[in-house]
């Protein structure tokens, strides 16, 4: 049909076209490591979410949709067109962009006579949506580096909106998502791009899409709060049901068989993180498996995993398979991993943590999450013809890894 | 190299494809033959996965690729669109921002169809195998592609 936009010289790959695509093959091959990986197709699935807010800098955030019941059609992206300067310079990789990801409850979900509705039933007493885990994602597809950054719950901070301190989860408003942002802005001064709330309902979706997730265990463990039960010794791979009750754990034991005792993780809700923050690389993996390196099938199992998506005009689903595909060549082993860091103190008879920011390692990591810390990424970047040495922001922060995790097994996947 | 099997076959066919997929939306040879280049080296690094619908994957990248250019990196600045391609017919080049323009704004359904039945020229039934759409559907979204594309006057084409 639109023939008269054809080049009017017919086109024949030269010897030299030829040579730079078995270059630039080359290049791509170098920076794959062992496995391929789409991080943003896990962060698309996991907008099985209820609720994706658009935040645009210096500008308030507005929400598009919060229906979880029914379709909400996908509103297309504003065209928005760069000059085009320099026809000849290389496709553009996507900026690094800031997702905040909550996990929140959703009793609504939870079978009341699932072995694992300890997990939830059992440990609440309001049936008000509350966040049970709050994790800043950075994607930043031009260094094909992704970083996960946990704030633990009971951090004790100011409280936007309001002029008093609390703990960073009494921000979370399922029906203002601003609370929280600016929350998290105001005392981390990080920024936040996209705002994707996941309830139980959904990461069991997602969990079970992916055709479950494998964790090794190296003794039998347990959690009696949750009704987490792994028999002994083994890779073990989780339903979606079962998986809540693996990252919710808090009171989480192992079985020493030398001491011939269960061994309680001490450190609550700090090795809980580590765990989760494994647990999402480990899916990231997984859906990676699963999906390959194609698009079509990408979006087939992102699609069947969400039900109700609903997106702003700036976070499609289809923004989501693109940044996918930009961030295909990662390596899931190499996501880093951080937390707020601070010190426990008693508020009250609760006990709570302070965080501490001005220590170098979390300066450095908080470094991480801002834009400008990044090296400018370049517009010209020679993609295309050459090699991209992957600049690392911070190769001297140590990733933070608390309490009980999973041993390193390559091969339980 | 094994995991290669088949590419040189095809290489003549998803070159010229991926390069009138870039000439088409860019106008410009040394940018199409980007285009294509990148495309082909995408397609080329997981060919063990792609090569079963080679032809439909390298035109969706090569699509995106193009668009991107276009659309520049930056996420919340909203450009002013480009006054004319590197085409140095100005109306075959105000023809292509446009469509370039309508294309980046379809409902992602839509664009993939219209990419691959108007800017590859694939047939209907390549379409929905493509797609995994029936051909029913094919028509169905082509259809409405169109209309969208004509309700910005891509007068003469369209």
């Amino acid at each position: 049909m639109f023939e008269q936009l054809d080049d009017p010289e017919a086109f024949r790959p030269t010897e030299s076209f030829r040579a730079k695509v078995d270059d630039r093959a080359q290049a791509l091959r170098r920076r794959r490591r062992t496995r391929r990986i789409a991080v943003g197709c896990g962060a698309a699935a996991s907008l099985s979410a209820v609720l994706v807010v658009q935040r645009p800098r210096n500008d308030s955030t507005e929400i598009i949709a919060t229906d979880t019941t029914t379709e909400v059609p996908v509103v297309p992206k504003p065209t928005t067109f760069g000059p085009t300067t320099t026809p000849s310079t290389v496709p553009v990789t996507p900026p690094a962009r800031n997702f905040l990801i909550v996990g929140s409850d959703n009793r609504a979900c939870v079978d009341p006579d699932s072995p694992y509705a300890g997990a939830f039933l059992g440990d609440g007493v309001d049936d008000a949506s509350r966040s049970d885990t709050i994790l800043l994602v950075r994607v930043d597809p031009a260094a094909s580096q992704t970083y996960l950054l946990s704030f633990p719950r009971d951090l004790w901070v100011n409280i936007a909106e309001t002029n008093s301190k609390s703990r960073i989860n009494a921000a979370f408003d399922p029906e203002n998502p601003v609370k929280l942002i600016d929350t998290i802005v105001l005392n981390f001064h990080v920024p936040v791009d996209h705002y994707v709330n996941i309830d139980f309902c959904g990461f069991k979706e997602l969990v079970d899409a992916v055709g479950g997730v494998a964790v090794p265990f190296e003794f039998a463990t347990r959690d009696n709060n949750t009704g987490l039960n792994v028999a002994g010794p083994e890779c073990h791979t989780f339903g979606g049901e079962e998986a809540l009750a693996y990252v919710r754990s808090r009171r989480y034991q192992y079985f020493d068989p030398t001491r011939n005792e269960w061994v309680t993780d001490g450190t609550g809700d700090y090795g809980r993180i580590t765990r989760q923050q494994d647990f999402v690389k480990r899916t990231i993996a997984k859906a990676l498996d699963v999906i390959g390196g194609n698009p079509l099938a990408a979006r087939t199992v992102v699609e069947s995993a969400i039900r109700n998506v609903v997106t702003d005009r700036d976070l499609t689903l289809n923004a989501m398979l693109e940044l996918a595909d930009a961030m295909s060549d990662i390596d899931p082993s190499a996501i880093r991993q951080f937390q707020i860091e601070g010190r426990g103190i008693q508020k009250g008879n609760a006990s709570v943590i302070e965080p501490v920011l001005e220590t170098p390692t979390m300066r450095a990591v908080l470094a991480i999450f801002r834009d400008d810390s990044q090296p400018a990424p370049a517009v010209s970047s020679p993609t295309i013809t050459g090699d991209t040495t992957a600049p690392s922001p911070v190769p001297t922060v140590e990733d933070k890894m608390n309490g009980i995790y999973p041993p390193d097994d390559p091969t339980c996947r | 190299m094994d995991d290669a099997d088949g590419f040189e076959e095809v290489f003549d066919e998803l070159a010229a494809v991926a390069y009138r997929v870039g000439y088409r939306l860019l106008g410009d040879r040394a940018a199409a033959e980007d285009i294509a280049q990148e495309a082909l080296a995408r397609a080329l690094v997981r060919w063990r996965r792609v090569e079963d619908h080679a032809v439909p994957w390298v035109i969706r990248v090569s699509t995106n690729l193009a668009l991107d250019r276009l659309r520049g990196s930056s996420r919340s600045v909203v450009r002013q669109p480009p006054e004319q391609t590197a085409d140095d017919d100005p109306e075959r080049s105000a023809l292509r921002v446009t469509l370039a323009r309508q294309l980046a704004a379809l409902p992602r359904r839509q664009r993939e169809v219209v990419a691959l039945r108007y800017l590859a020229d694939l047939t209907e039934v390549q379409v929905a195998a493509a797609l995994g759409l029936s051909q029913g559907s094919v028509k169905r979204h082509a259809g409405r592609g169109l209309a969208a594309l004509r309700s910005v006057q891509i007068e003469g084409v369209v």
